[in-house]
């Protein structure tokens, strides 16, 4: 498995709950690698790094989504998850996914975004602690030594 | 019959063509007209499309994924979809330099309103003060155009400040959103009025709600964003096409005019023109000259003209535009209610905020964005996107939009010029907005207003989501060689003939002299057609 392919299958399973499906994968590859935006450089060590933990796994892709909203939105990683979401919202089946309203009464939906937004917090927090030092550290590095 | 020669197919230059082919006239139509990709699926909803194309991302993003909006590209709610790139290809011919103003030309078959979004509010007596004629004088033009085109509208609160015209049909089916909006607006109606000074009611839109001739009614497909498939929302190629049907019309496009000349009688003798696919530039002879290529395309070819003729480089004052503001807005009462896509797109009802002086009335426009594209909207909430998508799909049935529209004034500030040295060693047009003093004040006055309002109406705007859009997003331009009835250089006579040139007609946004906070395309298309039904 690429590391393209292994990104696309972490980020759809961050953004959607499951792995997209191949026609999806392969729309998201191709759009990285050539699309009008691509192939996304990473300029320096810390994007690298960035794309690289957000790579791990879904929860580590959160963390790194949120560290980026907030420190550098412009970051290759958020392109690439917001890429990744605007392919997945073209689809009808993603697309049902992300826009059918949770179940079980108003008071239910406003728990369920409140824990949301509260564990976005804490690991908005986390992340700052760890990934905010590194970027001090790696400032001026470029990717190839990442 | 005299043999008219139309620079421009936009919304003025196909009204003005049609009514003078009505009226016996010869028109030939000079036009760069870029076309845009046929409809694709035309039976299919917003949703089965997604279901039923092979690649819908081709179509929803682009084939290179150019309508993807990242983070670090302009803040819109929403950028224009792949199939109306075309309406904004830019010719290497026309090149524009701007200083606070953010120009949007189009060079396509049927202008700029090809992406119009079907509003269509006529302007009243005291926006109209400053025209030479009332809105009784032109009445019988919006009817005109309204039975043309096809136009909805209600008799409700909004008609004390938008006219009821002839050939008005019934207001679309309302989305579930806007619904609810007008029933919370009838609880607090007296509130609202009263307290606020502040009305709701229908848009008036530019869409079929019965079938006429060879279009068919609204189908409610929810893809109104994307250019609607069955031309029930109406745009300025299904004039053109009516043109282009009938014998006296002649439609030369892939041409790019550049000036006209004149001789020492200032009578207008022939216009130069240059083929897009090449060769040398042509000139050919007119008999009457009108110009309907938008006021900053018609005023570039008439200060070019000048320049041409005398080596003198003029600047025409007074260009005005709508400053808008975009406020997105969530309706309470709605959150954990599911969104239906299957509706009309754009605003289906439109809120007046009164001001003391009468012309100053804003217009706000509300869109419920039920099939907007999600990743634009989600980027911006502040959280990381699952939990962003985790709000906007419980939230989704409740979002809206309103688009705040603002007056504007000549002002000697705000001009459009000649760089007679602009690149490619051809003159470049230069276009500079001054921003009027008690802009900022004037702005936070009315956001304040609309919160208030929407605060009114069980909705609030979450905090820094409101966006000031620069000038020149609004794409009214006007102002620039104004109607007026003094026999004054630069400007024109109340029948939009030149007070420069006694051949010339301008029939564009250029001839205003006052821009009403309302969407000005409605009242282009009317204005062509009383110039071409009284003066010809």
């Amino acid at each position: 498995m690429t590391l393209l392919d292994r990104e696309s299958r972490v980020f759809s399973r961050y953004l959607l709950g499951s792995v997209a499906d191949g026609a999806i994968l392969a729309t998201y590859a191709v759009a990285v690698e050539g699309g009008t935006a691509g192939p996304f450089p990473e300029s320096g060590a810390f994007d690298r790094l960035l794309s690289r933990v957000a790579r791990i796994h879904p929860v580590a892709t959160r963390a790194v989504d949120v560290y980026a909203r907030h420190f550098c939105a412009a970051a290759p990683v958020r392109k690439r998850l917001i890429l990744m979401l605007a392919i997945l919202e073209s689809h009808a089946r993603p697309y049902a996914v992300m826009d059918t309203v949770d179940g079980g009464g108003r008071a239910l939906v406003f728990l369920r975004i409140g824990g949301a937004v509260i564990s976005s917090l804490f690991l908005l927090v986390l992340a700052t602690v760890f990934l905010s030092p590194l970027r001090l550290v790696m400032a001026g590095r470029p990717a190839a030594e990442g | 019959m005299a043999t008219i020669t139309v620079v421009g197919s936009g919304a003025s230059g196909v009204h003005f063509a049609l009514s003078a082919l009505q009226r016996g006239h010869h028109v030939r139509m000079l036009d760069v007209g870029k076309t845009g990709p046929a409809a694709v699926r035309p039976e299919d909803s917003f949703t089965q499309l997604k279901e039923n194309l092979e690649n819908p991302a081709d179509y929803l993003l682009g084939p290179g994924f150019e309508s993807v909006v990242y983070p670090d590209r302009s803040a819109e709610f929403y950028g224009f979809p792949p199939g109306k790139d075309y309406i904004f290809e830019p010719v290497p011919q026309y090149q524009i330099e701007a200083h606070e103003f953010a120009p949007l030309s189009s060079f396509a078959s049927g202008g700029l309103a090809q992406a119009w979004t079907g509003g269509s509010y006529p302007f009243n007596d005291a926006e109209l003060s400053e025209f030479p004629f009332g809105y009784y004088d032109l009445a019988p033009f919006y009817g005109a155009v309204a039975g043309r085109i096809g136009m909805t509208g209600a008799a409700d609160d909004l008609a004390d400040f938008i006219p009821m015209h002839a050939e008005l049909t019934e207001p679309l089916r309302l989305d579930p959103h806007s619904a609810q909006l007008m029933q919370s607006y009838a609880r607090h109606r007296e509130a609202l009025r009263e307290g606020q000074r502040c009305h709701l009611g229908h848009a008036r839109l530019a869409v079929l709600t019965r079938d006429r001739d060879d279009r068919g009614a609204c189908e409610y497909l929810g893809r109104c964003l994307w250019g609607c498939p069955i031309n029930a929302l109406y745009t300025p190629q299904v004039t053109l096409e009516e043109c282009r049907r009938h014998p006296n019309f002649e439609y030369v496009p892939n041409v790019y005019v550049s000036h006209f000349t004149f001789g020492e009688d200032r009578r207008i003798d022939s216009v130069r023109f240059e083929r897009l696919d090449g060769g040398e530039p042509e000139s050919e002879p007119v008999e009457t000259l009108v110009l309907a290529a938008g006021a900053l395309a018609s005023s570039r070819m008439f200060l070019e003209s000048i320049y041409h003729a005398t080596g003198q480089v003029e600047r025409l004052t007074g260009l005005m535009d709508n400053r808008q503001i975009l406020m997105p807005f969530v309706n309470v009462g709605r959150v954990g209610t599911p969104s239906d896509p299957d509706v009309y797109q754009y605003n289906q009802v439109a809120l007046g905020l009164e001001e003391a002086a009468p012309e100053e009335y804003i217009h706000c426009l509300v869109t419920t964005l039920s099939t907007a594209l999600i990743h634009p909207i989600v980027q911006g909430v502040p959280f990381d996107l699952k939990t962003s998508l985790r709000l906007f799909k419980n939230v989704h049935a409740a979002l809206g939009l309103v688009n705040v529209n603002l007056h504007d004034r000549r002002r000697d500030e705000s001009y459009v010029t000649l760089n007679p040295e602009g690149p490619g060693g051809r003159p470049s047009v230069v276009v500079a907005y001054s921003t009027p003093d008690g802009e900022r004040a004037r702005l936070r006055a009315t956001m304040k207003r609309v919160k208030r309002a929407l605060r009114t109406l069980g909705c609030f705007v979450p905090p820094g989501m409101a966006h000031v859009r620069p000038m020149g997003a609004s794409v009214h331009y006007a102002g620039t060689l104004p109607m007026s009835e003094r026999q004054e250089p630069r400007t024109v006579a109340p029948d939009c003939r030149s007070h420069d040139f006694e051949n010339l007609y301008i029939v564009d946004g250029a001839t205003f002299p006052f821009l009403p906070a309302k969407n000005i395309t409605f009242t282009l298309m009317a204005n062509a057609t009383r110039v071409a039904e009284t003066a010809f």
